[in-house]
């Protein structure tokens, strides 16, 4: 067949199948081909194929399905390999099958060996092996189980032959025998042990993961078995070897354990610090019973997505992971002798920071070796300061306090912020002292805050001092507070900084009525030290208005404030950053005291001032927008709310951090302002990220997280998304009213978003009992005339007027009885309202 | 951002720009990716499963280059290496199994044909194969249009857009490169099947 051939009968085959009609067909074949009939019958083979159905290809390509070389195991329990037999199946996963085997020669012992299911490139295997053999021969640690030998199956697939250890892997013994964390920790350490002395060999096990740490006992002591050291490397395949081999490989291992850089799949980039990250995971999982991301859920995500979770998802901190157990936490506990409270208790803080510090994606912040691992895990356990997470004179002086054997209780850690504070306020009020009397004033009062730290506040917790005594923060405040006067009577400035502490530790405490005397006092001491006007004094007089607002308590407070106001604006001038910071607060107090108008005049002009001398990026500014745009959604001016505390978010975050204090209050006004403001999906993106920020930093019992969380809940709820909605409002409520009182500002708000979900669920009992004690709250905190007061009073109005009808159709119906109960619960509802509702009031605890 | 992408996507680029060698790169890839592909999916689910080829291919497409905007011509090159990796493997995997059925000492590890009729579709598909080289020889773009379809799984559209032919001119190659095949195959047959 010619080409030239070829083309005619293509043309004539073309130009023929183009022709419907039989006839013609036949007629244009018998022109076209002239006399030659070999050309003729071609093409009328051609066409009844081009007729029918299905040709050849078709057959084929319906018959056609994929089997592809994957050798059956055909070894079995007395196959032999090479020198070792085969006696029993021990284990079996996705990449390969282990025995126990028979060794012959040149000594009898029984070795685990490992095949390797998926085919792969046997020799580059068996040469990979060969080329660290070497080094892994060098290992010898009683922690690591030796690789002895590596080779091929009569089927070409390669084998490991290893020190043969029974046991089970190390998570499963831990569940097993209901270790306690102490525990766990002690073996964790020896693992960590057996991955430094590899790396100081230059072996990075690259894999490893529960199943590849065993447990096996050794006189009665568990001894942790770390496997499979130099197989990872072997089984895989460089980038620059253009094959995905490995890849898959990996994946089909375990993408739980892997380190975001071999998540990257850039192998040439694999160092000692993968291996870091894998025992993070290891820990992680020790403590919590899951790892940082769900084995099932990477897989389920699939190839790219999985690879960007590992990348860039913060998992949680274990203690926050513990939290969302749900109804598992007690069974977790259980399995490590312990309960669900004291358990996250224990993990909370220092663990959490191990973890994360292992766990970090960028592999520079990881610990840098094994052995920092091993050493902050031991500093953990000999209750040492541990290096990672935030080295802060407070957190240092916590476990100073702790070490010291002092009942260790949360609380501790706020008396710890008084030295912090102390040490902070002592250094600038020192640099002042300097300069006016001269070192020696300055040296002497040093000493004496020196000797009162050391002497009275850290001493009150020292056990003999604090003998059968429960030391809370109260105690050592106390201790520390007591004969101040004396302490300090030949340097009246250092008692007035150490009252002044003492005084702001009380009110974060929310104990404002032990905060007074120490801040009244301080105020004096300055009066009389440097005169009513001095900006130390002015800065005490600030403080102790501050100190009325926060407290609720705003006739004292305003004056003060005013005061402190009006004379920073004298003595300081205008644009002093101190006056300024006067401007922002009593701005705030107007804003509590409904006096709307003045408040957002001040904090308009705060702003405007603050941003012209300090700069738009100043926590001063910052604040004063804070202030100015709650006021903004108070008053209903949404769009102004929404444009303001954006602006300050964004500032906020880029100049102080996503995770400070000032940006996450700045992203609940946000959010807030959007909620009310008609767009609930930016509300919701953004409380989401809130509450998830402020879990992992600043704990879930905190107003920030628990704003954020109400925050959430009501944008749910205007999402429509009820389910999602109620346990977020109700928790929200809850956790404010415990942690800020019943009568917060914040758990009034939180609670008024409650009983509107409450009215749309049509729990209408809960709905009105909630009302009727937010009424009550509101008016205790805001008073009659403020808008949140107000609000309520409008959905106690709707329920009135619903309830009201209700109770005309029972009338009406005859229904005496019924009409009787309803006519008790619109009285009740319109007692709150009115506000009539005295014998309720001095039932609930008034204000500390 | 993602590695193995980032290779497939960095060689179609350079055969975009005319580089030869880089072809050769990303066969060996695609024709591993398929196998593990395939080798992943038939040991995980029942061993006695069904693959279809060419959806194996498509697979491997959203697997290495996802929904990021590839041009024609780069799917062109992507398709073009797939459908002779794919080709490679079903052929070996045909010789293979040529080859157990002539040994009977072996015993047959994973054919799941129940025809044991002499030209079973391993046989066919090799003579299939054969077949269409000879029509490479003769005719390429026909050849590779075929492989397009019967390797890749490409519509007789989007094969066309490939290989920068008109649709219907790829609908005329197609029909003829169909009967051609089939009558090169069968003419030694002495009976016309299909």
């Amino acid at each position: 067949m010619s080409d030239e051939r070829a083309i005619d009968e293509e043309a004539v085959f073309s130009a023929a199948i183009a022709i419907d009609e039989a006839g013609k067909q036949l007629a244009y074949l018998r022109q076209a081909c002239g006399g030659d009939t070999a050309l003729l019958a071609r093409v009328e083979a051609l066409l009844r194929v081009h007729a029918s159905k299905t040709s050849f290809i078709e057959r084929v390509a319906d018959s056609l399905q994929l089997t592809i070389d994957v050798p059956l195991m055909v070894e079995g329990p007395g196959t032999v390999i090479d020198r070792y037999k085969l006696l029993e199946k021990i284990g079996e996963g996705g990449m390969a099958v282990v025995y126990m085997a028979e060794q012959q020669e040149p000594i009898h012992r029984k070795v685990a060996l490992k095949i390797i299911k998926l085919g792969m490139d046997t020799r580059q295997v068996i040469a990979r092996f060969e080329a660290e053999r070497q080094a892994l021969a060098l290992m010898d640690h009683p922690s690591i189980a030796k690789v002895l030998d590596a080779g091929a199956t009569e089927t070409g697939r390669p084998y490991f032959v290893m020190e043969l250890v029974t046991g089970v892997s190390i998570t499963e013994y831990c569940d097993k025998n209901n270790l306690s964390t102490k525990d766990r920790l002690a073996l964790f350490l020896q693992v960590c042990h057996a991955v430094q002395h590899a790396h100081q060999k230059g072996i990075i096990h690259r894999d490893l993961k529960p199943s590849n740490v065993m447990v096996t006992h050794h006189d009665g002591q568990p001894i942790p078995k770390v496997i499979d050291f130099g197989i990872a490397k072997a089984t895989n395949q460089r980038l620059t070897e253009k094959t995905l081999f490995t890849r898959y490989a990996h994946i089909i291992g375990t993408p739980a354990y892997m380190s975001p850089e071999q998540a990257e799949l850039s192998d040439l980039d694999v160092d000692t610090r993968s291996d870091i990250y894998s025992l993070g995971v290891l820990l992680y999982e020790l403590l919590t019973g899951t790892t940082p991301f769900s084995e099932e859920d990477l897989r389920k995500a699939g190839y790219i997505e999985m690879q960007r979770v590992i990348r860039e998802e913060e998992p949680a901190k274990p203690s926050t992971r513990l939290s969302s157990l749900g109804e598992t936490l007690t069974d977790v506990a259980k399995r490590r002798s312990s309960t669900p409270d004291l358990l996250r208790k224990a993990i909370r803080g220092e663990l959490d920071w191990i973890v994360m510090k292992a766990l970090e994606k960028d592999r520079t912040r990881r610990y840098d070796s094994s052995s920092a691992l091993l050493a902050d895990v031991k500093r953990y356990l000999d209750r040492e300061p541990v290096l990672a997470g935030p080295p802060t004179a407070w957190y240092r002086t916590r476990k100073f306090v702790q070490r010291h054997g002092a009942l260790v209780t949360v609380v501790v850690f706020v008396a710890a912020t008084v030295v912090v504070g102390l040490g902070i306020s002592m250094a600038l009020y020192l640099r002042a002292e300097r300069a006016r009397d001269g070192e020696a004033v300055a040296r002497a009062e040093t000493q004496a805050v020196t000797d009162f730290l050391t002497k009275d506040l850290l001493a009150s917790v020292y056990p003999e001092k604090a003998r059968n005594q429960e030391v809370t923060v109260r105690y050592i405040l106390e201790s520390a507070a007591r004969d101040l006067d004396e302490k300090f009577a030949n340097s009246p400035l250092a008692e007035a900084q150490v009252r002044e502490t003492l005084g702001r530790t009380y009110q974060k405490m929310g104990d404002y009525e032990a905060a007074k005397p120490h801040l009244e006092r301080a105020w004096e001491i300055r009066r009389e030290q440097f005169g009513e006007e001095h900006p130390a004094t002015l800065a005490s007089l600030n403080l102790l208005g501050m100190l009325y607002s926060n407290w609720g308590r705003y006739e004292q407070a305003e004056p003060l404030l005013a005061r402190a106001l009006d004379l920073r604006r004298r003595v300081l001038g205008e644009e002093h950053p101190d006056t300024l910071e006067s401007m922002s607060d009593l701005a705030w107090q107007y804003m509590c005291e409904a006096r709307f108008e003045e408040g957002m005049v001040l904090a308009t002009r705060a702003l405007e001032r603050g941003r012209r001398v300090l700069g738009e990026e100043d926590p001063i500014v910052l604040r004063a927008m804070n202030a100015l745009a709650a006021g903004y959604v108070t008053v209903m001016r949404y769009a102004e709310a929404q444009s303001l505390a954006g602006q300050g978010y964004e500032i906020s975050r880029r100049v102080l951090g996503e995770e400070h204090e000032t940006t996450l209050l700045l992203a609940n006004v946000l959010a807030w302002a959007c909620e009310s403001g008609g767009r609930p999906d930016a509300a919701a993106e953004l409380a989401a990220r809130t509450v998830e920020i402020g879990r992992r930093i600043v704990g879930e019992e905190h107003l920030i997280t628990i704003w954020a969380m109400s925050n959430l809940g009501a944008a749910y709820l205007k999402q429509g998304r009820r389910e999602e909605a109620a346990p977020l409002l109700t928790r929200a409520f809850e956790l404010a009213a415990q942690v800020g009182g019943p009568d917060h500002a914040g758990t009034v708000l939180f609670g008024l978003r409650l009983a509107i979900l409450y009215r749309v669920q049509e729990r209408w009992a809960e709905h009105e009992a909630l009302l009727i004690q937010l009424a009550e709250a509101s008016r205790r905190t805001h008073g009659e005339e403020h808008p949140q007061t107000g609000y309520i009073k409008y959905w106690l109005q709707m329920r009135i007027e619903q309830l009201t009808s209700v109770y005309r159709e029972q009338e009406k119906s005859g229904d005496s009885q019924g009409a009787a109960t309803t006519f008790g619960r619109l009285e009740e509802l319109r007692r709150a309202y009115t506000g009539d509702s005295e014998t309720q009031k001095s039932k609930v605890e008034g204000p500390r | 951002m993602h590695c193995v992408m980032n290779d497939v996507t960095r060689i179609l680029n350079a055969m975009e720009r005319g580089d030869v060698k880089a072809t050769d790169e990303l066969l060996p890839i695609l024709y591993e990716e398929l196998r593990l592909l395939a080798a992943q999916k038939l040991t995980k689910e029942s061993p006695r499963q069904t693959l279809q080829p060419t959806a194996l291919v498509h697979e491997a497409y959203l697997r290495l280059l996802g929904d990021q905007g590839q041009t024609w011509q780069s799917r062109g090159h992507f398709f073009a290496a797939a459908a002779e990796a794919m080709r490679r493997i079903l052929i070996e995997n045909a010789r293979r199994k040529h080859r157990l059925k002539r040994d009977r000492n072996q015993e047959r590890v994973d054919l799941q044909d129940a025809e044991p009729a002499v030209n079973g579709p391993c046989d066919d598909l090799l003579a299939l194969d054969e077949a269409i080289e000879k029509l490479a020889r003769i005719d390429k773009v026909k050849a590779d249009l075929v492989k397009l379809r019967f390797f890749a799984g490409l519509t007789g559209e989007q094969a066309a857009q490939i290989l920068g032919i008109s649709h219907n001119t790829a609908d005329r190659y197609w029909a003829y490169a169909r009967s051609w095949l089939h009558v090169e195959i069968t003419k030694g047959d002495g009976s016309e099947r299909g």
